[in-house]
């Protein structure tokens, strides 16, 4: 029927399960926050998915009216898959182009409307989707570029090639990134029947931190600072604050390190091919570890242009979200840099493993007080010390300590950031 | 692998010709026929002195007529002698390739069994003298495809010196092909016999398996020393049979390397390259961790003058190149 | 004059800790009254920072950072709720 008819087929658009991370392959939406009919804005969580990692809520780009879910809930899919079908730009009067979900068949009756039945019933869109969104009929693992032998590998000791970032070529995941790789050829498999302790997280902190141990030729440095000024800068500027706009000195490090990459860009970036490609941006990401065990590591996507206010938002929120299980889309950018903080309890350094392909990691110990000599007079102040884990292949020491050095200077002097 | 104390130093040339001298010592029936191979001794000397020691009714010059002679040494076998035929190099046996392959490479089948062509086809290959485009050109790929032919390629003195005797008593024709920039090589003969079937590791490593064959064979070795330096440990393969190939042999190296890059003298497309890469991809798809990389000549007439012929044939850098491909995944700077 | 039962405070400062740290709600009702609750139940700075936001939104009582390092056991944190709300320091909001 003609006066039906479904709006120019040019607004209809597709929004695609996001990749979430470097290796992530695949998830299922666990729940639907946006229904056909809703209006969506940009930023709106349009639902929560479960990758292999985490729950993860997934937020959307674009506003329009939600048309369809186009995929069921608990279906696996692969990144790259249609899951939301949008409708009309918002601002459209047409009543038709605002609600095509309900748009019945051409069957339904010109009488008063169409039969409730048919009003709940999920139609089709009838908008011609382009071939190269059509949802892939394959299995998930298609696109997924491994070596035969990476595969059979992977098959023989029940590892999820999901979960391995590739070195090979175009990212292929080649044999020497799967852990327990024998160089000789010939792998031992474990009884297909015996039970894999560790789980999904474990197994992919393992692998990673296993090629890092295995491939990146790390140098480490140390420094101490005094963060007296720092602190007291903190303590007075929070003073002036309610308690949900109080900064923690993580703030203060991920900005101080934020502003020293960008001065450093050499350290800022990845080891890729052989060679070093300098990040588009500070992308600072934030290892967070979790009470149950393991560690999610959120990136705060330009970090050093944020305000330490807008830095301390974003901890909180990543420290809140990762614990509780609910990590945003957004988070998932791959960072260039990690800062790992022991906090408050923690040990006094730490010696980091680089998280690949990234070329550097910065550790913070916890700040303690400690005797201090300035003007020639020995002072309790708090210290913390900073540790700085680097690819040797990138970077050389001279590198790593300047950057040591910019970050003292940053921190010493809290005011300038 | 070393010599045995009584191993004698000698070139691949004189292992060629002590090869022959003996097979006529030993059986009368043998006789040797080609181009210039009397009094002259061969276009590569091979058979100088033997015409002295022989004579005419078994050292046999012939006119330039590849269709003819080589006709005529399948009949002589035919008729119970042993010929050896040699063909100044692989271009002009295109004039015989009739009578190759479709008399000498048939008869026994189409006989039933009846008829054996005892014949060895003797010919110089490859590049690297030259000799410009008419007599350079590498293809051993083109007999290695025909059933019923035995294809032999020795890339070494001790295996000139007992792959030829081992040519002389197979009842079936062999091609014997030398590699021209072998002819002056020497070093030790091991003792025989040795097979016409198996190919052999030169060069024992556990990174990488590199196949070759007749002339690429040295330079494939010279190109796992220099992968040494870089910490890749190859494996050398020396085909030494083109027909039938030693899948056996390659699939086990490969099995345990998991990378492959097969160096050939030929031309990449269609050749004798494409055919051990697939066999390997067959034999070892689910062991491989990249792609089997090949190196080959450069898909032009080999060229004239001395670097464009350098350049057109794989050398020791091509090969360390594609070594480093497989082995990293990206072209390294070699 | 709004004031706060001992039961009420004390569901303030749970509430807040289950909101930071769902993954503890089973440990926290183990946790003694004059335990240091961040330190048994492994809560850093900033989860300690999320609490302290939480119980500010909640009642608008604010916990000034000089008084973090005494106010980490439920009893402490309930006692100083009671007194904050009794003397008047807080800022209501409206719910």
């Amino acid at each position: 029927m003609s006066e039906t008819a479904p709006p120019p087929t040019a607004t209809a658009r597709i929004f695609k399960m996001p990749s979430l991370g470097a290796d992530m392959e695949s998830a299922a939406v666990l729940e639907w926050l946006v229904q056909p009919g809703d209006l969506v804005q940009r930023g709106d969580v349009i639902a929560r998915v479960e990758t292999e990692k985490s729950d993860i809520d997934v937020e959307i780009w674009e506003k329009g009216r939600v048309i369809a879910h186009l995929v069921e809930i608990g279906e696996d899919v692969p990144v790259g898959t249609p899951i939301l079908q949008l409708g009309t730009s918002v601002e459209s009067t047409d009543p038709i182009s605002a609600t095509p979900a309900v748009v019945a068949p051409s069957s339904s009756s010109t009488g008063t409307g169409p039969a409730p039945a048919q009003v709940r019933e999920r139609v089709f869109i009838p908008e011609p989707v382009a071939e190269h969104d059509l949802p892939p009929t394959s299995e998930p693992a298609r696109d997924l570029r491994a070596s035969p032998l990476a595969r059979s590998m992977a098959s023989a000791l029940d590892i999820d090639l999901a979960t391995i970032a590739g070195s090979g070529p175009e990212g292929a995941i080649i044999a020497r990134d799967l852990p327990f790789n024998s160089m000789e050829g010939t792998v031992e498999a474990p009884a297909k029947s015996q039970p894999v302790a560790i789980d999904r997280m474990r197994e992919a902190i393992a692998t990673r931190m296993a090629r890092a141990n295995h491939e990146i030729p790390h140098y480490h440095l140390e420094r101490d600072v005094d963060l007296g000024t720092a602190m007291d800068w903190l303590e007075r500027s929070n003073e002036c604050v309610p308690p949900g706009e109080r900064v923690l000195p993580a703030a203060l490090f991920v900005k101080a390190v934020a502003r020293s990459m960008a001065e450093h860009p050499n350290l800022n970036g990845f080891w890729v091919d052989d060679r070093f490609q300098a990040g588009d941006g500070v992308h600072v990401g934030m290892a967070i570890s979790l009470r149950t065990g393991g560690l999610v590591i959120p990136t705060i996507v330009n970090a050093d242009r944020r305000t330490i206010s807008e830095v301390m938002s974003s901890l909180r929120e990543m420290v809140a979200g990762s614990r509780s299980g609910s990590m945003r889309s957004s988070w998932m950018h791959e960072a260039t840099v990690t800062v790992t903080n022991l906090g408050t309890n923690g040990a006094d350094r730490v010696h980091g493993v680089i998280f690949p392909p990234q070329v550097a990691l910065i550790g913070f110990g916890r700040i303690a007080a400690r005797p201090w000599v300035a003007e020639e007079q020995v002072r309790p102040r708090p210290v913390v010390t900073i540790s700085l884990a680097a690819d040797h292949r990138a970077t050389d020491g001279a590198t790593g300590s300047r950057l040591l050095s910019t970050l003292a200077h940053s921190l010493e002097h809290p005011e300038e950031l | 692998m070393t010599a045995p104390e009584l191993a004698a130093e000698t070139t691949y040339r004189d292992a060629l010709r002590e090869a022959i001298r003996e097979a006529m010592i030993e059986d009368e029936r043998v006789f040797i026929m080609g181009e210039d191979v009397a009094e002259y001794g061969g276009t590569y000397a091979v058979t100088k002195g033997l015409y002295k020691e022989f004579g005419r009714d078994r050292v046999r010059n012939t006119p330039l007529s590849e269709a003819g002679f080589v006709g005529a040494g399948i009949g002589a076998a035919l008729g119970g002698m042993l010929p050896i035929v040699e063909i100044m190099t692989v271009n002009f046996s295109l004039l015989a390739l009739d009578q190759i392959v479709n008399t000498a490479a048939t008869l026994r089948h189409m006989s039933g069994g009846q008829f054996h062509i005892p014949v060895v086809i003797r010919m110089t290959t490859g590049a690297g003298r030259q000799l410009a485009a008419q007599h350079s050109h590498s293809l051993e790929c083109w007999f290695a495809h025909v059933p019923g032919l035995r294809v032999v390629a020795p890339a070494t003195v001790t295996d000139a010196r007992w792959m030829l005797k081992a040519a002389m008593a197979d009842p079936d024709p062999v091609i014997v092909f030398e590699h021209n920039g072998l002819y002056n090589s020497s070093g030790p003969v091991l003792p025989g016999p040795v097979d016409l079937t198996t190919a052999e590791i030169r060069r024992p490593g556990t990174d990488l398996t590199i196949v070759a064959s007749a002339g690429m064979v040295s330079k494939s070795l010279e190109a796992a020393e220099q992968l040494g330096d870089r910490n890749v440990s190859a494996e050398v393969i020396d085909l030494r049979s083109l027909r039938p190939l030693d899948r056996a042999t390659l699939a086990k190296s490969v099995e345990h390397t998991s990378r492959a890059v097969v160096v050939d003298e030929g031309w990449r497309s269609v050749g004798l390259s494409a055919e051990i890469a697939a066999g390997i991809t067959e034999d070892c798809f689910y062991r491989l961790d990249a792609p089997v990389c090949r190196v080959a000549s450069r898909e032009v007439p080999i060229p004239y003058p001395r670097h464009l012929e350098d350049a057109a044939i794989p050398q020791v850098h091509d090969i360390v190149a594609g070594a480093m491909t497989v082995m990293t995944g990206s072209l390294a700077d070699v | 004059m709004k004031t706060l039962t001992n039961e009420a405070a004390n569901a303030i400062v749970v509430e807040a800790i289950c909101a930071v740290a769902p993954d503890t709600a089973n440990e926290l009702a183990g946790i003694g009254l004059d335990q240091d609750v961040f330190q048994a139940l492994e809560l850093d700075s900033m989860d300690h920072v999320n609490v302290i936001t939480r119980i500010w939104e909640e009642t608008g009582i604010e916990i000034a950072e000089r008084d973090y390092g005494r106010l980490r056991t439920l009893d402490s944190l309930t006692t100083f709720l009671i007194s904050a709300m009794g003397s008047g320091s807080e800022r209501p909001k409206s719910v």
